[in-house]
């Protein structure tokens, strides 16, 4: 039995083809919202009735509360805006068909940017999803990590991933990561320093973009990489604004 | 005795939204001047306006036409024959006041240019995003009028103008994070007039004016003087002219995905 776990938050826009993509795979759907105002609830009542509610404070913790109400032997985690491609689904059914099947499997998400999958940037991205029951937890933390008790499989099958409408929804989305990062960098003693707010974005991108060859999705992947960097970049500014902040106070801005 | 700072044939003009943290430092810094002030205000929803009655201003509350418009809609209700155009997030200094008041009592010009200084991150940037000289002050005469495309709005006159000493203080940004929204903002709307004109998208001149920009900003006008605030202002340019043309790129797109036959002709 199949449990599948979704996170939400105003989540209309993606939450219906996540959970069409899903319906078929699933014997059960549990979805942890954290306050959608918008109509996320009212499109994933008709999937499913298993509906919590629960403050978010970082992926980690939802996803961990997710799987403490599942009550499948397998369950498999996904984001709002996360889409299982036909092959993926194949692959599952396959696993939970298997004889004698591995603890964990990490999938790769390909994502869906400005019109057209990257190819090469971000992807291949592996991430444990799938997983036998008691066998997985998420690291209670910004960025978590998926940690697997046991052996970890691949799957074939890409996870699509819709995360960006358009440019200025990405930009303004790595604006208000960037300060989250930074607040978190500062509280973990993070300092500013000058040369990874130069070096560090140009490392950026030259990973994305030639190591990873992000070149080859043309226009798209050299957008993809640039704003990448900028998000390291701003990061890196709001931890020295932080710190400024507290040597100049309110003069920091005005005089 | 001669009297000090006596008011001026001059009307200073203002468009506002939400400024009550910043309007009065810059109505301070002319009311002794001004025989009339006119503010043109969006429709804030702050003490804006009350602020601006309290210092004997004419307020009128417009819906927002964009930049060039709201300013030339201020301009247009000033009565006095000189006017001073402010942004609600500048203050006049002690030296350029004394400068205007010359300038009218003994005019050289029909309008005159002042000097923007920007104060960021905790200091005045000397360097970084300097000189800045912009029209302001204007004859009423001589035709004055806000043109330009917006974001960029230009005051244009018709005759002679000079330079005034003494800098307009400028106090653009709340934080970090306002920087950026707001260079995103005026980066789209600079990419729809850049539409509108024609300007069409090319890599090369995504990657060498944007780079250019940084460059400019930073060793030619050299930034690297102001230390980090004249390095994030120098990267704030880069972000800005990059964005500009990955908008032209991402309005370009949109149009040839709803007209495909327009693209393959």
């Amino acid at each position: 039995m199949l449990s599948v776990l979704i996170a939400t938050k105003d989540s209309e826009d993606t939450i219906e083809r996540c959970l069409e993509s899903v319906k078929d795979i699933a014997d059960e759907i549990i979805i942890v919202d954290s306050g959608s105002t918008d109509r996320t609830l009212e499109i994933a009542k008709k999937y499913t009735d298993k509906i919590f509610y629960k403050e978010w404070i970082n992926a980690g913790i939802q996803y961990n509360y997710l799987l403490s109400l599942a009550s499948g032997d397998w369950t498999f985690s996904l984001d709002s805006d996360e889409e299982l491609s036909e092959e993926l689904k194949n692959s599952i059914k396959h696993v939970l068909n298997s004889p004698n099947p591995k603890d964990c499997y990490a999938v790769s998400r390909k994502t869906y940017y400005l019109g057209k999958f990257l190819d090469y940037v971000w992807y291949p991205e592996w991430r444990i999803r799938l997983a036998k029951k008691g066998k997985l937890k998420f690291e209670e933390r910004v960025h978590s990590k998926a940690i697997c008790s046991g052996e970890v499989g691949r799957l074939r099958g890409d996870l699509y991933h819709y995360s960006f409408k358009n440019l200025k929804h990405h930009f303004d989305k790595n604006i208000k990561f960037a300060i989250f990062m930074a607040e978190y960098m500062h509280q973990n003693n993070k300092k500013f320093r000058f040369s990874k707010m130069i070096f560090n974005p140009i490392w950026y991108f030259v990973k994305y973009y030639f190591i990873h060859k992000g070149f080859l999705d043309g226009i798209r992947g050299f957008i993809a990489c640039s704003m990448g960097s900028f998000y390291v970049f701003m990061k890196y500014a709001f931890l020295l604004e932080i710190e400024l902040k507290e040597k100049y106070g309110k003069n920091l801005w005005r005089r | 005795m001669e009297k000090i700072n006596p008011k001026l044939p001059l009307s200073v003009a203002i468009i506002t939204f939400n400024e009550e943290e910043n309007l009065p430092r810059t109505l301070e810094s002319i009311k002794d001047i001004a025989s009339e002030i006119v503010v043109v205000d969006s429709h804030s929803t702050d003490r804006t306006r009350e602020i601006a009655q309290s210092y004997g201003a004419k307020v009128y509350e417009e819906d927002w036409k964009g930049h060039i418009a709201q300013k030339n809609s201020a301009l247009e209700k000033c009565t006095q024959p000189w006017i001073l155009s402010l942004d609600a997030d500048e203050e006049v200094s002690k030296e350029l006041k004394n400068s205007i008041i010359k300038a009218i009592n003994k005019p050289f010009a029909d309008g005159y240019l002042v000097n923007r200084k920007t104060f960021h991150l905790g200091r005045w940037l000397n360097h970084a995003w300097q000189p800045d000289w912009k029209l302001r002050l204007v004859k009423k005469s001589a035709n004055p009028r806000w043109g330009g495309y917006d974001p960029h709005d230009v005051l244009m006159i018709d005759g002679k103008t000079a330079k005034l000493k003494g800098f307009l203080y400028h106090y653009s940004y709340k934080n970090i994070e306002d920087h950026f929204t707001r260079l995103i903002k005026y980066a789209k709307t600079a990419a729809n007039s850049y539409h509108q004109k024609g300007i069409k998208f090319n890599l090369t001149k995504l990657i060498s004016h944007s780079l250019f920009a940084f460059i400019k900003e930073y060793f030619i006008k050299r930034g690297f003087l102001d230390g980090l605030p004249g390095l994030e202002a120098s990267v704030g340019n880069f972000f800005y002219v990059f964005l500009k043309y990955m908008f032209l790129w991402e309005i370009e797109r949109n149009e040839n995905k709803k007209n495909p036959s327009k693209n393959s002709g």
